[in-house]
């Protein structure tokens, strides 16, 4: 049985709600919500494979509106685990609170950079939904089962930097992505898609995995009883290069640092994808300088893969409420990366 | 359809929320079914079918405000829920903004019936939607030798809803749609495989199109092979009728009365100003014969009525429901738009291109986002530039960034091409000096 929201954690959200308004005076509104939800699965096919799940996943997000000298700004913080309340400290809350109002504070200074091609640093974290949009959706199997994904052609084959290892992770314990088996009764796996640069697996359900003659992946996922089981990421993420997230940043003369984001999207046949920006810096000769809001990037699947030149050893994955949306079911997920440099992106501006 | 039974359930459930502690609440009914399949090449590769029933109760109590919901209609199931839920409420904090709307601005019937519902869609033989969805493959399949993958969907579907509230209201609508769509994936000269579509959408399976719909996803397929990114810059924008929709809705967003009592809308104390072009002129109309969006009540029972939604530019309406005017302590409106048609130009979206001597017309959007406090934008667009009245090159990766206020004020011209399957019945559009960034 679901418990819901017991009263004593909705005290929670109101926590966050008042830590809100006493950080900063200019926080006009505060929109705070927690969520508790379990699902109990039972799962038998035709082959004979019986097994039942408990899924539970707990979600606090805060979003904060401030006004300034008649000028309005937003900014949004959410934390989410397959875990119970015992996630909801005050830790969690003083952090939400403290990103939140930061970040619409520090709109207010933001500028939208001079729209074009640049250097994009992408910060540890979030911008894993490079990943997701550049590579993760053309790499499920079914747009290569249909032979309509730009990297229909690309199995076994080098497509990025030989020191860049990508996986797709169901295992990672308490992740809004993992699953311990997938909607078709497949066991969860740490599924490497890239190896030393070769693409070396697509995301694979039972019909995909049938059609190439493989074994499936575990990513047959659905968002309820209504949907079928289609490829779907769980946490997506590089694993860790070398270098330190400082000498990457000095290596750009002029460019962005893409730090906060709120949603992207890709073409899986043309490769075009993007991610809008909502907050993150300028680069100017190797510095950080003045921050930035509200753009969106664009690029090309694999030649943005190719031209990440520089990976940074702080691999963090981001435990937003992500959530992805493919043929009208939405399911969470996760994603991350180290700071990474891609030498070319078009970025907007005005 | 909704069965007497169902009716007679959730007139007991609102009988049995007032006993048991409401003070007032609000019974809906939902009842549809969805059935769709797919053709890959010729093949048949996906068949879909859903049902559901859905109860959902709003209860006022002691000054609070909860909801429930369940598709189990079972009464001694429902009656446990609706206690539960009253307890559960009662833990809520006070909202004295909550109430149902006052009566006098219910929906009062008289009005047409329906013309929503298709009564054919169960006698439409299933042999007859196989064949014209085959068809929309057979249309092009094999007829150029770039064509990778050729797909055609077909759905159609009912929606019955019922609601009742205890201030004595009761209104049932009833709706169908029919919906046929191809797309064709090529392969090109690179890696890159593009993809493009069609559709046709209908309330009524006579007027859904039934041919050309695969030929025209390959003529916009084709259309594209080639894309390349090109200058950054200031050009003219022409927006294609089935695009607009990307841009007029963050203004319908922000004109809602969930954003504009959250502080949350950079339309915030804009009624009666200029917001827009004068060029742009915007009205819900409700009651448009056979057109999608056609309702006589919101969500609430308030009856829906034509308004001016915005006139030469002036916004003259707020979507405002029953709880966000109170919390703003503002008069209520509607809680949003049902049919929104514009004033249109006169020429067709060729003849809004033919004028231009140098710009870029978007087919398509690609991710991007819309700043709700500030209107700052900023979407990924592929289309065609456009040079000396002609669409010269297909242009991909590339965004357009501003702030909406600034672009809608340059507004400069609107085509006489209105969707007519959609609630929003956009025309094509042209902007004046949209910041695009390319190379």
């Amino acid at each position: 049985m679901g418990r819901g929201v017991r009263t004593g954690e909705k005290a929670l959200a109101a926590k966050v709600n008042d830590r809100c308004f006493a950080l900063d005076n200019k926080v006009s509104k505060v929109i705070a919500s927690l969520s508790d939800d379990t699902s109990y699965i039972l799962f038998y096919n035709s082959l004979g494979i019986l097994c039942s799940d408990c899924k539970p996943m707990v979600s606090l997000s805060c979003y904060c509106i401030m006004e300034d000298g008649g000028r309005t700004e937003n900014f949004r913080a959410a934390r989410s685990f397959r875990k119970g309340m015992e996630f909801l400290t005050d830790d969690v809350v003083d952090t939400l609170a403290k990103e939140a109002v930061e970040g619409a504070a520090r709109m207010f200074s933001a500028v939208k950079p001079k729209g074009g091609e640049l250097p994009v640093v992408m910060a540890a974290g979030g911008s894993g939904i490079l990943l997701h949009e550049a590579i993760g959706h053309a790499f499920e199997a079914d747009f290569n089962r249909k032979n309509i994904s730009i990297f229909s052609d690309k199995l076994g084959q080098q497509i990025c930097s030989p020191h860049i290892n990508i996986v797709d992770d169901g295992t990672i314990p308490g992740n809004r992505g993992s699953i311990n088996f997938d909607d078709e009764g497949v066991a969860t796996q740490k599924t490497y898609i890239i190896t030393q640069g070769v693409l070396t697996s697509y995301l694979h359900d039972r019909i995909s995995a049938k059609h190439y003659g493989l074994t499936s992946t575990g990513n047959g996922r659905r968002e309820s009883f209504r949907h079928i089981p289609i490829p779907r990421m769980r946490a997506t993420y590089m694993e860790n290069g070398n270098l330190s997230e400082e000498d990457i940043i000095a290596e750009v003369k002029n460019g962005i640092y893409a730090q906060n984001f709120t949603n992207g999207q890709v073409q899986i046949g043309a490769g075009d994808f993007t991610f809008f920006v909502k907050s993150g810096y300028l680069i100017q000769n190797g510095k950080l300088t003045q921050p930035i809001k509200d753009i969106n990037i664009i690029g090309n699947g694999p030649k943005a893969l190719s031209d990440i030149t520089m990976v940074a050893n702080n691999l963090k994955i981001d435990n937003s409420t992500w959530t992805c949306g493919k043929d009208g079911q939405g399911l969470p997920v996760t994603q991350g990366l180290p700071s990474v440099l891609v030498k070319k992106l078009t970025v907007g501006g005005e | 359809m909704i069965s007497q039974k169902d009716k007679a359930l959730a007139q007991y459930i609102l009988k049995f929320a007032q006993q048991n502690g409401c003070w007032a609440s609000r019974v809906a009914l939902y009842a549809g079914t969805e059935r769709s399949f797919e053709f890959r090449d010729r093949q048949l590769e996906k068949l879909h079918q859903a049902s559901e029933n859905r109860l959902s109760v709003s209860l006022f109590v002691d000054g609070r405000y909860g909801t429930c919901s369940t598709n189990r209609m079972d009464k001694s199931e429902v009656e446990k829920l609706i206690i539960n839920a009253i307890q559960s409420t009662r833990y809520l904090s006070q909202e004295p903004c909550r109430t149902l709307p006052q009566v006098e601005r219910y929906y009062k019937g008289g009005g047409a019936p329906d013309l929503l519902f298709d009564q054919t869609i169960e006698t439409i033989n299933t042999d007859d939607k196989l064949l014209i969805t085959k068809a929309a493959v057979d249309e092009v399949y094999q007829t150029d030798p770039r064509i990778i993958m050729v797909s055609a969907g077909y759905g159609d579907s009912t929606h019955f809803s019922y609601l009742i509230d205890s201030n004595g209201f009761e209104g049932e609508q009833a709706q169908t749609n029919f919906n046929l769509s191809a797309s064709v994936s090529l392969k090109d000269i690179g890696d890159e495989r593009p993809e493009s579509w069609w559709y046709d959408s209908s309330l009524f399976w006579d007027k859904l199109q039934k041919t050309g719909i695969g030929k025209k996803a390959l003529e916009r397929a084709l259309r594209k092979l080639g894309q390349q990114k090109i200058a950054s810059g200031r050009y003219p924008m022409v927006v294609e009728n089935i695009m607009a929709s990307n841009l007029l809705s963050p203004i319908l967003s922000a004109i809602n009365g969930n954003a504009l009592a959250q502080k949350d809308s950079f339309l915030m104390h804009k009624l009666g100003k200029k917001i827009a072009s004068e060029k742009l002129t915007l009205i819900d109309d409700p009651h448009l014969p056979n057109a999608m969006g056609n309702r006589w009540f919101d969500n609430e029972g308030v009856a829906a009525t034509k308004r001016m939604v915005i006139e030469n530019g002036v916004l003259q309406t707020y979507y405002i429901d029953t709880y966000n005017a109170h919390k703003m302590k503002v008069s209520p409106t509607i809680s949003g738009a049902s049919v929104l048609t514009f004033e249109q130009g006169d020429k067709d979206l060729n003849g809004l291109i033919s004028s231009f001597d140098r710009g870029i017309l978007v087919t398509g959007f690609n991710g991007g986002n819309c700043n709700s406090s500030t209107g700052d934008f900023s979407f990924g667009v592929e289309g065609f530039l456009i040079k000396n009245g002609e669409m010269i090159k297909p242009i991909s990766e590339m965004n357009i960034t501003g702030n909406m206020l600034a672009l809608w004020e340059r507004l400069t011209a609107i085509g006489n091409d209105a969707l007519e399957n959609s609630a929003w019945r956009t025309p094509s559009l042209v902007f004046d000096g949209v910041a695009f960034s390319g190379l």
